[in-house]
């Protein structure tokens, strides 16, 4: 909270200190994170050519025990420089020759790098491919140094840098006339950890691992274009060449990201302690409430659920036509949104963008994990967010589509595309191992989302929510690894989750409970020699039944009505065990619940009632979205035609009334051709 | 105008047998397609609680796992289904022959006439079609002036807003395409029954220039029973609505007046293919 009311002012004081370039600036008096990689950049954007040149100081901290001989470097913009990247070729058929024409490609030179002692390490730098030895990958540079960095020292470095943006935008930045999304773009160094240099080259599938810093960053564009950026801007400087540079602050961020464009049309707004700026397209300007109010939603509800949003603004960039694929991500206090013109109000994936991306800003930004090699840390957890979010602000059913009377929930969507690829891959895996990119979306995000959902159904939604709290609380402004989360999780729910967490995340084990088989056959009077005088056994029978099914039943046990031996056989279809409830009812309205732990391959239950079985449902709750197939948890003595007879009458409708209107079917297909 | 749909009503009435022709022969090729997507989903969901809630609406889990779990059998059902749908299309183009015959012949109906036309004309009518498809090519090319304008006035990079606008207008364009080319077909047909022609591309060329000299009383009938097609449905969607419900009459209520509706269609196709040819007849054979 200290650091909060430092920030609501940040910016006057800032702008007032900042009376030259070179002041000194400062939003949180405490750093709040280990500022191990800090950054000054001057960036400057030709932008017709779509190229940046720019001169970066880093300023570099050793927090290691160990003697840093060499550091590394992302160059990301180098995955589109040519189609032998491992980025281009991971990506198989969807980034080809024919797409990108020379002038397209995007990259990134350093040219010239030195120590603060002038020293220069341009001689020995060279690129390496420490994930794939592929030498035409020039997205990792290895700079070895002259000295050691001894623990707890320090380097600083000059560094040179052009660059051009894509265009269009490839995965994530790039720039399409106007506009550009400027994203992964300087020479970003990477993690020193495990006594060992954790620098990814850029791959198709996974993103990014960062430590925290401050960033400085003055962006000089045309003075015609307005600029978001990560941090807050303290100043603005005209220039004599019809620029205009813009002066970036952020403290304790792991990312620096912004985007430009004249034709932003900018919308301020406040949601509890943050500003909010909204950076439309003019021709989606008539979307910007919809945008406002889904962040305006995001932080209050992600402040009030998970806990303080320490930063004093959020930017929300609506990128432009035609450059699609620099929407939907997460920067530090700067998200990118998707939209298309027309898209109506009851299909909410504007929303969905804007409440995910910005959920970044806790599950990643705050908790900085390695999203190559663990993306479930941010991806999975912040898709379980997403859920409980559309859930709670939107209600139960149908909160993300509700159109033309289908009703799809977050939570439906997500096991939509949970079912269609849940076994190939274990979760935890680098990113690039995964069987497909389907597999590693599957299972990093939907997979995921549904595992904390049905955690939080199995200990209770204020168990799960003290775990999240917990867990941003331990691991704010840090690198936490799954074995964290599995530890904070058994920590504050008082139990030992390990067998919960070994199934989700390190196998790719199915979870699936059927109800296979329902009966009740009527037990007839005991006839012949042997009971020829009794009619004992009768009384006797009942008693059993009583015995076996509880007091609440004894009420309806009728001497007169027939006696029915019932079972239910419930199987574990999967091999993922979890623990089920049974609800059976019975003709007469009786319910009888029973839990088990499904561990075995079935189980068989049986009563001995005055009733026949209804029907029998696993999990009657609901509690366990990870299960692949709903439709076999419940199994009815009769067949529910009435519902199927209901649609099927529909949808015979629908196609007799179309045959019947060929035009319709012309038209159809015209439009599509056409 | 109000005459010749009467006279067309009349023709029409005096033939009703023919509206169960056209309404059974739509009704068995959608149960033919319907009734396997039904046995599947019965199949795959019969027996599950799930099944109770389609009941109350369309349940999304079900949907998302029948199409996931049962894609082995969807697939072949709507192939078969598109099969269907061009056997019903041939179907009715031979039933039409008979139909547009009686009609045009002012007789009572005559089993040996109908069914003797419909063989006779189909593969006439066959031939009239494919030569239409030049036709209707030309008017499906139509709309693509608006993208050309579009091109022209707001270049290769227009904001979205143009791009979804100009996307109506080429729908509205292809809908009025079809319409016009729907009528040039009718009256192929019609010319073809009249004059028996035989070489079909003459009739195609004599249905356009009877369309063009009798323009405004040509779309003016299209139009009407286009729209009271329009508006029998908005009043079968209206009742529907009211009767919507989760119970086993509910549904047979609606099952019925769908079929209702149905035959309100076929009696509508049939009184619009009596009205054009006494429409045609008054002017071009009087």
């Amino acid at each position: 909270m200290v650091h909060k009311s430092v920030v609501h002012h940040g910016y006057l004081l800032v702008c007032l200190l900042c009376l030259s370039s070179n002041a000194q600036h400062m939003l949180f008096p405490t750093p709040l994170s280990p500022r191990i990689a800090n950054y000054d950049i001057d960036v400057r954007l030709n932008s017709e050519k779509h190229t940046l040149v720019g001169a970066e100081t880093l300023t570099w901290h050793n927090t290691s025990s160990d003697y840093i001989n060499e550091l590394q470097f992302h160059l990301y913009l180098n995955a589109f420089r040519n189609n032998r990247s491992s980025f281009v070729l991971d990506s198989n058929r969807r980034w080809s020759d024919k797409k990108y024409k020379q002038k397209n490609w995007g990259y990134i030179d350093v040219t010239s790098i030195t120590t603060a002692e002038g020293e220069d390490l341009a001689p020995h730098m060279h690129f390496i491919q420490p994930d794939d030895d592929n030498p035409e990958d020039k997205t990792v540079l290895r700079v070895p140094l002259p000295e050691p960095i001894a623990p707890g020292g320090s380097i600083v470095l000059h560094i040179n840098f052009k660059a051009k943006l894509p265009e269009p935008p490839i995965s994530r930045n790039g720039a399409k006339a106007e506009y550009a999304m400027v994203a992964q773009w300087f020479p970003k160094i990477g993690v020193y950890e495990h006594g060992k240099w954790n620098c990814h080259q850029y791959h198709y599938r996974g993103e990014f691992y960062a430590d925290y810093g401050v960033y400085n960053v003055r962006i000089t564009v045309p003075e015609k274009n307005i600029v978001g950026a990560t941090g807050i801007e303290v100043s603005r400087q005209n220039n004599s060449d019809g620029t205009v540079t813009h002066f970036y602050h952020a403290e304790d961020v792991h990312d620096f990201a912004w985007s430009t464009s004249p034709d932003f049309v900018e919308f301020i707004d406040q949601s509890q302690d943050v500003q909010i700026r909204v950076l439309m397209q003019k021709d989606h300007v008539n979307q910007s409430e919809r945008y406002m109010t889904a962040a305006k939603l995001a932080v209050a509800y992600f402040q009030d659920t998970y806990g303080d949003y320490p930063f004093a603004n959020l930017t929300v960039i609506d990128p432009r036509r035609g450059a699609d694929q620099s929407g939907g991500m997460e920067y530090p206090t700067l998200i990118t949104a998707a939209t298309a013109y027309g898209i109506p109000e009851k299909l909410r994936l504007p929303e969905m963008v804007i409440l995910h991306e910005f959920g970044h800003n806790y599950w990643y930004h705050l908790t900085a994990n390695n999203e190559y090699e663990e993306a479930w840390l941010d991806e999975g957890i912040n898709t379980y967010s997403e859920i409980q979010i559309f859930n709670d602000l939107y209600g139960p059913t149908g909160n993300i589509i509700d159109l033309l009377g289908l009703k799809i929930s977050d939570l439906q969507f997500n096991r939509m595309g949970y079912i269609s690829l849940p076994d190939r891959d274990p979760i935890v895996r680098n990113a690039q191992d995964f069987y497909s990119g389907g597999s590693y979306g599957v299972l990093s995000y939907y997979k995921s989302g549904l595992a904390l959902t049905t955690l939080q159904n199995y200990l209770g939604r204020e168990t799960m929510l003290k775990i999240m709290r917990t867990f941003l609380g331990q691991w704010r402004f840090k690198h936490p690894h799954t074995q964290d989360f599995i530890d904070v999780a058994n920590q504050v729910s008082g139990r030992n989750l390990d067998w919960f967490f070994d199934q989700v995340l390190y196998s790719a084990a199915v979870l699936d409970y059927s109800v296979t088989q329902i009966s009740s056959r009527s037990i007839d009077k005991k006839t012949g020699f042997d009971y020829a005088y009794s009619t004992v056994s009768d009384s006797a029978l009942s008693d059993t039944t009583i015995a076996s099914v509880g007091d609440s039943t004894q009420k309806s046990l009728d001497d007169s009505a027939k006696t029915y031996k019932s079972s239910v056989r419930v199987e574990r279809l999967g091999s993922f065990i979890f623990p089920v409830e049974l609800q059976v009812v019975f003709t007469n309205g009786d319910t009888v619940r029973e839990c088990w732990d499904g561990r075995d391959e079935w189980v068989k239950f049986t009563y001995v009632r005055k009733a026949e079985i209804e029907f029998a449902t696993v999990d009657p709750d609901n509690k366990i979205p990870m299960d692949v197939n709903l439709v076999n948890n419940s199994r009815t003595r009769k067949t529910q035609s009435t519902g199927i007879n209901k649609w099927m009458s529909r949808g015979l409708f629908a196609v007799q009334f179309s045959l019947d209107l060929p035009e319709l079917f012309i038209a159809i297909i015209a439009r599509i051709i056409g | 105008m109000l005459s010749i749909i009467k006279q067309g009503l009349a023709r029409m009435w005096a033939h009703k047998r023919l509206i169960l022709f056209f309404y059974f022969a739509n009704l068995i090729t959608a149960a033919l397609i319907i009734l396997p997507l039904r046995a599947a989903l019965n199949r795959f969901a019969g027996h599950s609680q799930m099944a109770d809630r389609l009941r109350y609406g369309m349940d999304a889990d079900l949907l998302i796992e029948f199409l996931q779990y049962s894609g082995e059998t969807i697939g072949p059902i709507l192939l078969f289904g598109l099969l269907a749908a061009i056997l019903y299309w041939l179907l009715t183009l031979y039933l039409s022959g008979g139909a547009l015959k009686l009609f045009a012949s002012g007789r009572q109906y005559d089993a040996a006439l109908f069914w003797g036309s419909a063989g006779r004309y189909f593969g006439r009518f066959l031939r009239l079609f494919l030569w239409s498809l030049l036709v209707l090519l030309i008017l499906l090319l139509l709309p693509q002036i608006i993208t050309l304008l579009q091109r022209l006035i707001f270049g290769k990079d227009p904001y979205e807003y143009i791009t979804y606008y100009s996307g109506f207008i080429r729908l509205i364009l292809y809908v009025i395409g079809v319409f016009f080319y729907l009528m040039v077909f009718d009256y192929g047909r019609i010319q073809i029954i009249s004059s028996e022609e035989r070489a079909t591309r003459k009739a195609l060329w004599r249905a356009l220039v009877f369309i063009r000299d009798h323009f405004g009383r040509v779309v003016l009938l299209s139009l009407i029973f286009a729209l009271t097609g329009t508006v029998g449905f908005f009043i079968y969607y209206f009742i529907a609505d009211l009767l919507n419900g989760s119970i086993a009459l509910t549904i047979a209520l609606i099952f019925i007046l769908q079929q209702l509706f149905m035959l309100f269609r076929a009696a509508l196709r049939l009184t619009g293919f009596a009205s054009e040819t006494v429409l045609y007849q008054k002017y071009v054979m009087p």
